[in-house]
């Protein structure tokens, strides 16, 4: 049974981490491998003497990878199924996290729904890695066809030891094939949850140690993002389909999950339209229901004090508005009289009242 | 003119105020208050050779009005502005200004048209002072002397209208309408195109009614010049209470002819024709009756355009192009002068000859002429013209 063991320890600093890898991925390129785990890629180390991949930080660990900030094994029951799962285990004393991959069935599958095709010997990693096709973010992973399809073969499992018996792969069907009744049985909808736990885990881990893969990433930022308040809300608003009554929280919402690099013409015309939304909105406002007033933007505005005798009190604020030989009046007591209301409190507005 | 910002002013004076009643000082003697007179008569007697040797017309000359009004005008807003150490305005020896000397510098200042500057250095104070002292007597004779300017009750108006008609012979004329620009200064910026009037100035618009005395009866100002005359006058709150029925709403007469002549004032081509206001016959071929209404409409008509003179005349800071005054404040100056003219005439003073404007109020503007004629207007302006003709003829025979 292959037990590929994944040991992640936490680094210190992400930066530094990511430069260190950087750096080590051109030194060591035979020795140090970016082994793609779905659509993460860890940078890591194979030992010449065990099929364990060793993924370890330059900067001794100082806080354990149960402390990532984003999740608390403790506390996040669906982690902790999620690891269970995946058979990692948790070595406090160390610091370490060790994943033991006692099955292929699970890495067969993951390859599977990430789209990677399942390669013959699951013990050659380097014939692995070397096959992997170029991994750039933007690629399709499922139309990922594999590179030499003369070394792979689609029934082979994945994890299976190259020493092993040509028996042995049989046999590894027919547990696969018994253990995944069960497992269906047992909770049809784990599968999904783990998947998209693993999703998760996956973005969280390409976070702390990216690696170049950008999509990766991008899960856990657009997780993040769309629960916190938009950086820029002009970026987000309506998409051009999205009218500006009663869709507009939808189609600011959707626009918000479309990456702005995909549709960067579509972005400018959400916030071409958001501006003129804007402007309706505040020229619906400004009319509050005169028809006759939605001209005066075009006219020249000018406040006067007027004495007339004739008036109450004489003294009073006219706005006046001009456009060549037409002129409109407004008063303006009445929107002081607002202002100055709604400046003061209960009380003195209780008090002005009376 | 630029007075200082009424907030400031209005803390330091409520600031000061309590203390003033702790700790009072006298203002200058009594026996001061002439010194101010004779100190400022010796310095500026040859000033010009239009100064009066005369005391009480030299007084007259500088200030406009007589040594009785000037101390009606300063029992009205002496308790405004009595000097509170150490708020009290001071002249540059240090002594508290007299109520007398202050209305002295504000009339002077209004009267003259003068700088602050130069009115200053006549009294012997700084400008800053000139400026605040100035816009203290503004601020209180806008309270303080209102009642100068009010529309007349019914037996004032019985008076005026008698007036009306035993001189000039128009029956039920309430008065005579006219209208003026006061020219400034603005900076070159957009906002400032608002107040660009049709003579290219930027100007403020007044216009008053008055009565047979040259009165001020009403009067609207504050609108920006570049408007209309026949504008100006719908937006003024008398155009409103006339076409409501509130104001020259009185008992009507009957004409020779046995038509109803309802009250009316006059004013020129550039108002509308209205039922209670109207404008002379225009256009050639108007027959004898028109003729005759047009003379003694015009005779009316030239009392507001002479009270409009002499208000420029008098207080000259109305007639120069003042230097980018407060657009909110000049209202303020403009009815102050009004109310001037007012007390004036209801003091009993008689101007110098020479000081009303030689030429016409609004000299260098275009007459304007309004097309407006309301059906009733020209009805009545038929009845009229009908009634002088009548009473023209039964005079002659």
């Amino acid at each position: 049974m292959i037990t590929n063991t994944l040991i992640i320890m936490r680094s210190g600093r992400r930066r530094r981490t990511e430069q260190w890898m950087y750096r080590n991925h051109k030194k060591k390129e035979k020795k140090e491998l970016a082994y793609k785990m779905g659509p993460t890629s860890i940078a890591g180390r194979v030992s010449p003497s065990s099929p364990h991949i060793f993924l370890s930080l330059p900067v001794p660990p100082r806080v354990p990878v149960l402390s990532i900030p984003c999740f608390h094994a403790d506390r996040h029951s669906d982690l902790r199924r999620f690891f269970s799962s995946c058979n990692l285990s948790f070595d406090l004393k160390e610091g370490k996290m060790l994943c033991s991959r006692s099955s292929s069935n699970w890495l067969d599958r993951l390859h599977t729904s990430k789209g990677f095709c399942i390669p013959a010997a699951d013990h050659d990693l380097d014939h692995f890695l070397s096959s992997i096709p170029n991994p750039n973010p933007n690629t399709n992973p499922k139309s990922c066809s594999p590179p030499r399809p003369e070394t792979w073969t689609s029934d082979a499992p994945l994890s299976q030891p190259p020493a092993e018996k040509p028996a042995a792969p049989r046999r590894r069907r027919k547990q696969q094939q018994q253990q995944q009744p069960q497992y269906a049985a047992g909770n049809k909808t784990f599968a999904g949850e783990k998947e998209q736990l693993f999703d998760l885990m996956s973005s969280a881990l390409a976070e702390l140690f990216i690696m170049g893969d950008r999509s990766a990433t991008g899960i856990l930022r657009a997780s993040k993002k769309s629960a916190r308040k938009q950086a820029n809300p002009k970026a987000c608003v309506p998409s051009a389909s999205a009218s500006i009554d009663g869709s507009f929280l939808a189609g600011a919402a959707a626009a918000c999950h479309v990456p702005p690099v995909t549709s960067p013409s579509s972005a400018d015309n959400s916030v071409a339209e958001a501006k003129n939304s804007r402007t309706k909105a505040r020229g619906k406002r400004g009319t509050t229901g005169s028809p006759v007033e939605s001209d005066l933007s075009t006219y020249s505005k000018t406040d006067a004090t007027v004495i007339d005798t004739s008036s109450p009190g004489w003294k009073s604020e006219k706005l006046i508005f001009r456009k060549g030989m037409v002129w409109k009046v407004r008063d303006k007591n009445l929107w002081n009289v607002c202002r100055k209301k709604r400046k003061l409190g209960l009380v003195e507005r209780l008090i002005d009242e009376k | 003119m630029a007075p200082p910002k009424k907030s400031k002013k209005t803390k330091r004076k409520a600031k000061f105020g309590d203390k003033s009643s702790t700790d009072p000082k006298p203002a200058e003697p009594k026996a001061l208050e002439i010194d101010w007179w004779y100190s400022f008569w010796q310095k500026n007697c040859n000033s010009g050779p239009a100064v009066p040797t005369d005391e009480d017309e030299a007084f007259k000359y500088f200030f406009r009005v007589s040594k009785k009004t000037f101390e009606y005008i300063c029992s009205l807003v002496r308790q405004d502005l009595v000097s509170r150490p150490p708020s009290g305005l001071i002249n540059i020896e240090g002594r508290l200004l007299s109520v007398e000397k202050q209305v002295a510098i504000a009339l002077r200042r209004l009267a003259s048209g003068e700088s602050q500057v130069s009115v200053g250095a006549a009294f012997g104070v700084g400008q800053s002072t000139v400026s605040q002292v100035t816009w203290r007597f503004i601020e209180s004779m806008e309270e303080r002397a209102r009642h100068h300017i009010k529309w007349p009750d019914p037996d004032r108006m019985e008076q005026i209208k008698n007036q009306f008609e035993t001189t000039y012979g128009l029956p039920n004329c309430c008065g005579a309408i006219d209208a003026t620009h006061i020219i400034m200064t603005l900076p070159a910026v957009e906002s400032s195109d608002d107040w660009c009037d049709h003579e290219r100035n930027y100007s403020m618009f007044l216009q008053g009614i008055v009565d047979h005395e040259m009165r001020f009866i009403d009067i609207v100002t504050g609108w920006p010049g570049g408007m209309t005359v026949s504008r100006l006058l719908k937006c003024s709150g008398f155009f409103k209470h006339c076409e409501s029925g509130k104001r020259l709403n009185g008992p009507v007469r009957m004409s020779a002819e046995k038509t109803e002549i309802r009250e009316f004032i006059v004013g020129d081509a550039a108002y509308p024709l209205l039922s209670w206001l109207m404008t002379p016959y225009d256009g050639k071929g108007i027959s004898a009756s028109m003729a005759a209404f047009n003379a003694k409409h015009n005779e009316v008509r030239l009392l507001a355009g002479r009270a409009l003179s002499q208000l420029k005349g008098v207080w000259r800071i109305l007639h120069k192009v003042m230097w980018r005054p407060d657009k909110h404040k000049l209202p303020s100056i403009i009815l102050v002068c009004c109310l001037l003219h007012n007390i004036i005439i209801d003091n009993g003073d008689e101007l110098h000859a020479n000081v009303a404007l030689s030429d016409h109020h609004d000299a260098g503007y275009k007459e304007q002429s309004c097309q407006q004629v309301d059906p009733d207007g020209k009805a009545m302006r038929e009845t009229l013209a009908g009634h002088l003709h009548c009473y023209e003829a039964s005079h002659l025979s």
